[in-house]
């Protein structure tokens, strides 16, 4: 859904304060975050996407980048709409 | 041997400490003044507790809560063998918690004062047990950093010194041991560093993301000093330089006008969801 995708940017964005990232950087690595800046992704993933995380989600591979995070939301839609 | 470990103040750093040493088995005992903190407290454990291994953890299990007793009961710290006080960086408020603590610790528990700058000799002036007072300076996230700044104070005996380093060591942390001083070498070097950066988005030499982007990215810093100061939270970083600069009485320590207006203005940082960065989710 490219709504996902425009809200995971603005998302990010927001808190890379303007700086923007591509789609693949890795969030992390750009220096703009911490790591725990992850927390806050996986919260937005659950109460602003409606996303939810288990115990095994928790993986930050899943999160690295906006194109990630959008793979995982997508995966986790598609898995429930099954 | 230790078994039974008191918390005293359930604010950001009593949370880290409590989830440190519950982690590892000890029965652990979370006090603060009223229900609405400790319920924040255990709300915020919960949440920590979930991501732990994603942030790096190497504590056993989820066992955490189990271990764990929030009151608001001094009195339930009797048998406690070791107490960390982690109560507002505010000396009125210390010297009032270190007597009444006096009338309930057992006489051979040690307390552990996690303060930010002030100096723990006048916390162990407070009591009658100043052989038995240390500083134990944890960084945040407690439970997460592997390293705490053991302060030595005037009085504190080597006893308390071996007994608290042995202590640390078994949830996992190494000690590096200082002697005591306003902000020991930690504080006393950070705060300053972070007034400065404040001072610097204050003028507007940089944006607060770019002055932190320099640290992290040509000092391999894990987080820079603006990410940092929200981190510990703003007031606390406010009450950390007004200690340094009544302790050294150097104006040098002078706390940024911003930095007081924030605090006025309740954007506290990581803990009120916005101080120089956003938190929201």
């Amino acid at each position: 859904m490219q709504d996902d995708r425009a809200a995971i940017r603005e998302f990010v964005a927001r808190h890379v304060k303007g700086h923007d990232l591509s789609d693949d950087q890795d969030i992390f690595a750009s220096g703009y975050v911490s790591s725990l800046f992850v927390v806050q992704i996986v919260m937005f993933t659950e109460n602003t996407m409606g996303v939810t995380v288990s115990e095994e989600d928790l993986d930050l591979d899943n999160f690295l980048s906006i194109s990630r995070i959008h793979d995982f939301v997508t995966r986790k839609r598609n898995a429930l709409a099954r | 041997m230790t078994k039974h470990v008191g918390v005293v103040g359930a604010g950001t750093m009593g949370v880290g400490v409590s989830q440190a040493f519950a982690a590892f088995g000890y029965r652990t005992t979370l006090v603060d003044t009223g229900d609405e903190a400790l319920d924040r407290a255990r709300e915020a454990i919960a949440r920590d507790q979930r991501f732990a291994a994603l942030l790096g953890s190497r504590t056993p299990g989820h066992r955490v809560m189990e271990h764990l007793t929030f009151t608001t009961k001094l009195d339930d710290l009797a048998d406690a063998e070791f107490v960390v006080e982690n109560v507002t960086e505010d000396m009125e408020v210390k010297r009032q918690l270190y007597h009444a603590l006096e009338d309930v610790l057992a006489d051979e528990c040690i307390v552990g004062a996690n303060t930010s700058a002030i100096p723990i000799t006048r916390l162990g002036s407070f009591t009658r047990r100043a052989d038995r007072v240390i500083g134990t300076h944890f960084m945040n996230p407690a439970h997460l950093k592997p390293l705490v700044e053991v302060i030595r104070a005037l009085h504190t005996s080597e006893r308390t010194v071996r007994t608290t380093l042995l202590l640390l060591d078994t949830i996992g942390k190494q000690s590096a041991v200082v002697e005591d001083s306003p902000g020991f070498v930690t504080n006393r070097v950070l705060m300053l560093t972070l007034n400065e950066a404040v001072c610097l988005l204050d003028e507007g030499v940089a944006t607060a993301a770019e002055i932190d982007r320099l640290f992290v990215r040509c000092f391999g810093h894990a987080m820079g000093p603006l990410a940092t100061a929200d981190l510990i939270g703003l007031d606390t970083v406010l009450y950390s330089l007004e200690v340094l600069l009544r302790e050294f009485n150097d104006p040098k320590y002078r706390p940024s006008t911003l930095l007081k207006k924030y605090v006025d203005g309740g954007l506290l940082g990581r803990k009120s969801g916005r101080g120089f960065f956003a938190y929201d989710t």
